[in-house]
């Protein structure tokens, strides 16, 4: 909840609800349960948890979200009896998917069971598994960019910057992803993040602005933001979203976990 | 062999309703996604009944979208044509109209649409999303 709430408070978030076709509301669907297996699989839960137990608790915790968004939407009046069934579970669809994610954060953040040292997989010299660490950063990047994702202010932005400045936040975004990564003493840092050799710091550095920048495209093309604009609009968008998306590959990243 | 994962009722619970919402949903939006045409935005009016409201007449508008695909900036016009009193025109905006729903307005006159007549409505105009 506390991760989802601003999304459960934004007017194009229930916009898209309505507006999203059926088979795009599939993609997002599936692409969310692969989110929640794969942080699931690298943080929520022990190391020997069985591929059978992430999968039946990625399932719970969708079952929640839809209850969760649905009430909440329901409260909120922006669900109503009278509404065809396409409106309903659209915006039920829409709301779920990031209060599900919240759930099993939430969980995993806040929940007492476990020992902090059992969570998440670790590779076989006791190394961050890169694996695990890429699709945590996706994770941490959707989850803390999803919030501005579906506002009109990331169009505005992109419609008005000038390239100069894009160069500028794309240097600040891996700027601060390496002062956050590598000269930080966040908790986790040292546990979670390859610190030995300029190779390793570089590779999870680009790595970690890749799965930002994929996280921003996929998000505004949910949000109906990559429709319309040219090529360059397009990919300012991407840019300017995949600031705060870096936020939460880095920094993110390693709350989550 | 897998190891059968341990957990207490309440969670067994959790996951059974839990996979009934998910495949539900699955289920519903692949079924719209194969059964919906791709038609425009198709929109309808109805107007109600006028009531007298202090100084003018609201006139109940409700428009439908027929269509599978959603309208946004819909405007709306309603003609009032009287011999006595001349012609008189009302707008109405509506934001966001989704496929298959209905949105309920007013329009308001000054001279009372029950003694027009006749009361005509029509789509000015929308965009597509």
């Amino acid at each position: 909840m506390l991760f989802s709430l601003p999304m459960l408070y934004t007017m194009e978030v229930w916009w898209t609800g309505f507006l999203a076709r059926p088979l795009q509301l599939l993609a997002y669907v599936g692409v969310s349960f692969l989110l929640l297996l794969g942080y699931n699989r690298y943080a929520g839960m022990r190391a020997d948890s069985s591929f059978l137990e992430v999968a039946i608790d990625s399932i719970e915790e969708m079952g929640l979200g839809f209850l969760i968004a649905a009430l909440v939407l329901w409260l909120l009046g922006r669900i109503e009896a009278a509404m065809p069934a396409a409106e309903i579970m659209g915006k039920i669809v829409v709301e779920a998917m990031p209060v599900a994610i919240g759930v099993s954060v939430g969980t995993a953040q806040l929940g007492g069971g476990g020992d902090d040292a059992e969570r998440g997989k670790v590779g076989d010299d006791g190394s961050p598994s890169t694996q695990g660490q890429l699709v945590l950063a996706f994770c941490g990047a959707v989850l803390f960019a999803a919030n501005v994702a579906p506002t009109e202010e990331i169009l505005v932005l992109g419609v008005e910057a000038s390239s100069a400045k894009l160069l500028g936040l794309i240097a600040l975004s891996l700027a601060v992803g390496a002062l956050i990564l590598y000269h930080s003493d966040f908790v986790g840092t040292k546990r979670h993040v390859r610190r030995d050799g300029a190779f390793w710091m570089l590779f999870g550095l680009i790595t970690s602005y890749a799965a930002a920048l994929a996280a921003s495209a996929m998000m505004l093309w949910f949000f109906r933001r990559l429709e319309e604009g040219s090529m360059w609009t397009n990919v300012a968008q991407i840019v300017v979203l995949a600031f705060p998306a870096m936020m939460g590959a880095s920094a993110g990243r390693l709350l989550i976990q | 062999m897998t190891k059968r994962p341990q957990k207490n009722r309440l969670e067994w619970l959790v996951f059974a309703v839990g996979s009934v919402l998910v495949l539900g949903t699955i289920a519903f939006l692949a079924q719209s996604a194969i059964t919906a045409d791709p038609s425009p935005a198709q929109l309808e009016i109805t107007l109600g009944q006028s009531e007298p409201r202090r100084g003018h007449f609201a006139v109940p508008v409700t428009v439908y979208n027929r269509g599978n695909d959603a309208a946004e900036q819909v405007s709306i016009e309603v003609l009032l044509k009287s011999k006595e009193h001349g012609d008189e025109r009302a707008q109405l905006q509506i934001a966001f109209l989704p496929r298959q729903a209905s949105r309920l307005g007013w329009v308001a006159f000054i001279n009372d649409p029950s003694s027009a007549d006749e009361l005509k409505s029509r789509p000015l105009g929308y965009e597509r999303p």
